[in-house]
C-alpha cells in the first residue's frame, strides 16, 4: 500500500507542477483547450448555427453570451489524477495503457457534455450557470475519474 | 433488485452516491456560511499570526470569507475589490463554497460505503476537510493580496516566494477539493466489501491480517 501511495503522490505532484510550467501551457495545454473549444462548438453547431468559437471562447453570435475554458476546466487536471493513481497501481503495463486511453476520452466527453451543458444554462440563468460551473460539475468529473479508476481495478483483477 | 445490487457493490456504490449528492448539496447549501466556519477562523488565526503587519482582519461575510489587508486601497491605486465593510483598507472577498464543496462531496461518497464506526470517521475526516479548507482560504487570499500588492507583500518578513504562493493556490482550487474526499474516503472504506473486492491482496495483505488477528 506505502509503494502506491508513495508513487501515487509523486506522479501526481510531478505531473501537476509539470502542467503549471508556462512551455508545458504554450506547447500542450493551451491547443488542448482550443481543440477542446472547438470540438464542443463543433458539437453545439448541430443544434445551433449561430454558436462560434475563436480560441478558448464558445460564443452566440445571437445573444452574445461566451464562455472561455479556462485552467481546471479543461479535464487536465481530472488525468492527471486518473494517470497517477493507473499508473501507481499493480497491473500490467498494457493494462494500464489502456486504462489511461480510454479514461481520457471519458473525461473529455464528460468535459464537452459539462461545457455544452453550461454553455445553454448561461443563457438560461446565470446563477444556475454559476452554482453548477463552480460546484457539481468539478465532483461529478472527479467522480467519472472514480468510476473509470473502479473499472480498471475490476479488470485488473478479473485478468490477474 | 436489492439481491442482485448486493453482489455488485460497485454499482450499489455508484448508484448511491448519486442518489445522496442532491441531498448533501441542498444541506450544504442550506448551512450556507456554518459550514466554511470553522475554516475561516483557522485561517484568520494563521494570517493574522504569520502576517500581522500585512494583515488586520479576516471573517466571514455570509458565505464569503472577508481579508482586510493592511494596505490602503488609495496607496495602491486600486479601488475595485474594496469590500463593503472595509473603510479605507483593501478587503478582498473569497467565496468558501469554490473549496467547501468537498464536504458535501465527501458525505455523499462516505454515506454510500459500508464504513466501521462510520460516525466517528466521519467526524474525524471533517476536521481534515475543514483544515484542508482553511489552508486552501489562507492559499486564495494570499494570492488575491499577492496580485493586488505584487512587492510590497513579497518583501513582508515571513512570506513565501510567489511561486510557491500561486502552486499553494492552484493545487487548492484545482485539486484539493475534489480529491481530498476521494482519498479521505478510500483511506476510511479500505477494509469495506467494496474496495476489498476490487484490491489485488498486495495491497490488502497487511490490513486484512491485522484484522483477522
Amino acid at each position: 500500500m506505502a509503494r502506491f501511495v508513495v508513487i501515487f503522490l509523486g506522479l501526481l505532484t510531478a505531473l501537476f507542477v509539470l502542467e503549471l510550467l508556462e512551455p508545458v501551457q504554450q506547447a500542450v495545454v493551451q491547443p488542448f483547450t482550443g481543440l477542446l473549444a472547438d470540438t464542443s462548438a463543433t458539437f453545439l453547431a448541430l443544434f445551433d448555427e449561430q454558436v462560434r468559437s475563436a480560441g478558448r471562447v464558445i460564443s452566440h453570435a445571437g445573444n452574445g453570451f461566451a464562455v472561455s475554458i479556462e485552467a481546471g476546466c479543461n479535464g487536465v487536471e481530472a488525468a492527471i489524477v486518473l494517470i497517477s493513481g493507473v499508473v501507481a497501481f499493480p497491473a500490467g503495463w498494457k493494462q494500464k495503457a489502456a486504462a489511461i486511453v480510454f479514461g481520457f476520452l471519458a473525461i473529455q466527453v464528460m468535459n464537452i457534455l459539462r461545457i455544452v451543458s453550461l454553455f445553454y444554462l448561461g443563457q438560461w440563468n446565470i446563477e444556475l450557470f454559476r452554482y453548477t460551473h463552480l460546484y457539481l460539475w468539478p465532483v461529478l468529473i472527479m467522480l467519472d475519474v472514480l468510476v473509470v479508476f473502479i473499472c480498471f481495478m475490476r479488470w485488473a483483477q478479473r485478468t490477474a | 433488485m436489492t439481491s442482485w445490487l448486493e453482489q455488485r457493490p460497485a454499482t450499489r456504490f455508484l448508484l448511491t452516491v448519486l442518489a445522496l449528492l442532491p441531498t448533501c448539496f441542498v444541506i450544504w447549501h442550506l448551512l450556507g456560511s456554518a459550514i466554511a466556519a470553522p475554516s475561516v477562523m483557522l485561517s484568520s488565526w494563521i494570517l493574522l499570526g504569520w502576517l500581522p503587519g500585512q494583515v488586520i482582519e479576516v471573517g466571514l461575510q455570509d458565505t464569503d470569507m472577508l481579508l482586510v489587508s493592511a494596505f490602503s486601497a488609495e496607496a495602491s491605486g486600486n479601488s475595485s475589490q474594496v469590500a463593503p465593510s472595509a473603510r479605507e483598507n483593501i478587503g478582498y472577498l473569497i467565496d468558501t463554497r469554490t473549496l467547501s464543496y468537498s464536504i458535501p462531496f465527501y458525505t455523499a461518497l462516505h454515506g454510500a460505503t459500508r464504513i466501521q464506526s462510520s460516525l466517528s470517521v466521519y467526524s474525524w475526516n471533517l476536521l481534515v476537510l475543514w483544515v484542508v479548507l482553511a489552508v486552501g482560504l489562507v492559499a486564495t487570499g494570499l494570492k488575491d493580496v499577492l496580485i493586488t500588492e505584487g512587492n510590497v507583500l513579497l518583501n513582508a518578513r515571513g512570506m513565501p516566494p510567489a511561486d510557491l504562493v500561486a502552486v499553494a493556490y492552484q493545487t487548492s482550487s484545482l485539486l484539493a477539493p475534489t480529491l481530498v474526499p476521494v482519498i479521505l474516503w478510500a483511506y476510511a472504506a479500505r477494509r469495506s466489501d467494496l474496495l476489498r473486492s476490487l484490491l489485488p491482496g498486495s495491497l490488502t495483505s497487511k490490513e486484512v491480517s491485522k484484522e483477522d488477528t
